[in-house]
C-alpha cells in the first residue's frame, strides 16, 4: 500500500476517545451519515463492530459494504485505520 | 429455498451454529453483522464444491473456476487480450494487488454474491450453488462480462479504445525518435567529418602551397645563380635573397591568410615551413588531422619567434648565409656561459677586471668630470682605508661644488701670480 493519509495519522495518532465517525479514515461525510443512520455514530461502535467480526478484514470491509455502501478503498482505508489503532492502543 | 429461509428466519444462536457446523470461525452473530454472516453462509454453503476451509476462500474459487474452468476458450480469449493491450496485463495485476491487499479477489467474489443477491428465484441460486457445472452454463456467459467488468473496474474499456491507438504512437514515435537520433548522429557524424575534411584540406593546400613556394624558389634561386654567376656582388645577392627573408616573416601572416587565395604572398610560404611540411610523410587521415593540431601552433608561434630571434642579430652579411643558425646558437651559448659564470660568482669577486672593464666602458668616453668609475657599495670589499675614506670625501665634494675645477683655476692663477713676480 502507498502511504496513509493524514486523516488515518491523526487518528491512529492518539486514543480515539468520543471520536465521531467521519474521524475514521475512509470515511466522510456521506459514509458517516449513512453509518449514523444505521446507529453508528461514533468512532467506537464501528471498532465495536470490527472487534466483534474478530478483526476479520474482509467480513469487516463487506460489513462497511452493506452497511453504508463504501467502495472498497473507502472499506479499506478504514480497516487499515482501524486496525493500526488497535495495534497502537488495543 | 427452504434453506435460504432457514438463513433468514433463523436466530442468531441458530446461525452461529450453523456457521460453526458449516466450518466457518465462531463469530457473534448480532443484528449488526447479521447480514454479512448470512452472506458468508451462504457462500461457504454455495461452495461446498471447493474443499477449503474458509468459505471466502471457496466462494473466490468458486468465481476464479470458470475463468480456468474453461481453461481454453476463457484463457485464450483473456491472454490475447492481455497481449494486445499492453495495459491491461497492468489493471489485471492491479486489481489482483488491490484483492490481495483487501485480501485476495474480492471484487471476484463479490460478483456471484451480488448475482445470487439479485437473483430473486431461490431455485435458481439452488441451481447454481449446487452444481458447479450447471452453474459454469451461466457463468461461461458470464465469464465475458467478468472480464469486460475486469476492464471497466480498471476502466479499461476507455483505455481498451485509448491503448490501441496510443501503441502505434509509441511505435510511431519510437522510430521517430530513433530517426531523430539517427539524424543528430548524422549530422554530428558530417559536421566531425566536416571539421575533419576542413582541417585536412587546409593542411593539404598548405602542403601544397609550401611544396609550391619550395619548387619556386627552388627554380628562382637557380635563376639567380645561373643570372648571377657571372656578376656575383653582394648587393646584388642580398637582393635577390631578401624576398626569402620577407617570406620569413610573412610567414607569420601566412596561415591567418586563406589558403586557397592564389596570391603570391599565400603562396611564398616561408622555406622553413615548408620544409616543415615536406619532411612530414605523406598524412593519412587522422594522422593528418593530428599534425594539423600540432603543427598550427608550429606554424603559427615558432617560426615568428625563430625569425624575430634570428633577425634581432642579423646583419645583411648573416642574412646571406645560413650560418648565422649556428652562429646565433654560438653567440647565445656564450652568452649563456657568460651569464651562468656571472651567476656563479661570488659577490665580493664582482670587481673582476671584467665588471670593472664593463662599468669603465660606459663612463669613460664622458669621464670628463674625472668621475672614477667604482663597483657598487654593496660590491666592493670591506677596506675602508684612510686614502679611500679621503677619496670618497674629495669625491662627494667634487661632485657637490666642483673643487676640482676650481682649485686648478686657483692654482693657474697663483702659477700665473708666481710667474708674475718671478720675471717683474
Amino acid at each position: 500500500m502507498s502511504g496513509t493519509s493524514q486523516k488515518h495519522r491523526n487518528f491512529v495518532a492518539e486514543p480515539m476517545g468520543n471520536k465521531s465517525v467521519t474521524e475514521l479514515a475512509g470515511i466522510g461525510e456521506t459514509l458517516g451519515g449513512r453509518l449514523k443512520d444505521a446507529g453508528f455514530d461514533m468512532a467506537y461502535t464501528v471498532l465495536g463492530q470490527y472487534l466483534v467480526l474478530k478483526k476479520d478484514e474482509e467480513l469487516f470491509k463487506d460489513w462497511m459494504k452493506e452497511v453504508c455502501h463504501a467502495s472498497s478503498k473507502q472499506a479499506s482505508d478504514c480497516y487499515n485505520c482501524l486496525n493500526d489503532w488497535c495495534e497502537e492502543f488495543l | 429455498m427452504a434453506d435460504v429461509d432457514d438463513f433468514d428466519s433463523l436466530s442468531n444462536a441458530e446461525l452461529r451454529a450453523k456457521m460453526l457446523a458449516q466450518g466457518l470461525p465462531n463469530i457473534p452473530v448480532t443484528d449488526s453483522s447479521r447480514k454479512v454472516l448470512v452472506k458468508r453462509l451462504r457462500a461457504s454453503i454455495g461452495g461446498q464444491a471447493s474443499p477449503a476451509a474458509s468459505p471466502k476462500k471457496t466462494n473466490r474459487r468458486e468465481t476464479l473456476a470458470p475463468a480456468p474452468g474453461a481453461p481454453s476458450a476463457p484463457a485464450a480469449a483473456s491472454t490475447p487480450v492481455d497481449k494486445l493491450d499492453g495495459n491491461k496485463v497492468a489493471p489485471a495485476t492491479k486489481a489482483r494487488r488491490t484483492i490481495t491487499a483487501a485480501e485476495a479477489k474480492e471484487p471476484v467474489r463479490r460478483l456471484p454474491e451480488e448475482a445470487i443477491r439479485r437473483r430473486p428465484d431461490e431455485a435458481d441460486r439452488l441451481r447454481s450453488e449446487e452444481p458447479v457445472a450447471a452453474r459454469k452454463p451461466t457463468t461461461a456467459p458470464a465469464a465475458q462480462p467478468v472480464q469486460t467488468r475486469r476492464t471497466s473496474t480498471s476502466s479499461g474499456s476507455e483505455r481498451k479504445v485509448v491503448e490501441p491507438l496510443r501503441k502505434p504512437e509509441t511505435i510511431v514515435e519510437q522510430p521517430a525518435s530513433s530517426k531523430r537520433a539517427d539524424r543528430e548522429e548524422n549530422y554530428l557524424k558530417v559536421n566531425s567529418l566536416i571539421v575533419l575534411e576542413s582541417d585536412e584540406e587546409e593542411d593539404e593546400q598548405l602542403v601544397q602551397a609550401a611544396d609550391l613556394v619550395e619548387q619556386e624558389h627552388a627554380a628562382r634561386q637557380k635563376t639567380t645563380k645561373l643570372a648571377s654567376s657571372g656578376t656575383t656582388t653582394y648587393e646584388y645577392k642580398s637582393k635577390v635573397v631578401e624576398p626569402p627573408r620577407r617570406q620569413v616573416y610573412e610567414a607569420t601572416a601566412a596561415p591567418v591568410l586563406p589558403p586557397s587565395v592564389p596570391s603570391a604572398r599565400a603562396q611564398t610560404t616561408s622555406s622553413t615551413r615548408s620544409y616543415d611540411y615536406a619532411s612530414n610523410p605523406a598524412p593519412g587521415r587522422y594522422s593528418s588531422f593530428v599534425r594539423t593540431a600540432a603543427q598550427g601552433y608550429v606554424t603559427a608561434e615558432a617560426p615568428p619567434v625563430a625569425s624575430y630571434s634570428s633577425s634581432y642579430k642579423r646583419t645583411y652579411a648573416n642574412e646571406l648565409s645560413d650560418d648565422t643558425d649556428s652562429k646565433e646558437d654560438q653567440y647565445e651559448s656564450t652568452f649563456a656561459r657568460n651569464l651562468a659564470r656571472l651567476r656563479a660568482e661570488r659577490i665580493g669577486d664582482r670587481i673582476s677586471p671584467y665588471s670593472r672593464r664593463t662599468l669603465a666602458s660606459g663612463n669613460a668616453g664622458s669621464g670628463s668630470l674625472g668621475y672614477e668609475p667604482r663597483a657598487r657599495r654593496s660590491l666592493r670589499p670591506n677596506d675602508n682605508s684612510v686614502s679611500e675614506a679621503f677619496n670618497r670625501w674629495l669625491n662627494s665634494l667634487e661632485q657637490k661644488y666642483h673643487i676640482k675645477s676650481k682649485l686648478f683655476i686657483v692654482l693657474l692663477v697663483l702659477l700665473l701670480i708666481g710667474v708674475y713676480y718671478i720675471f717683474y
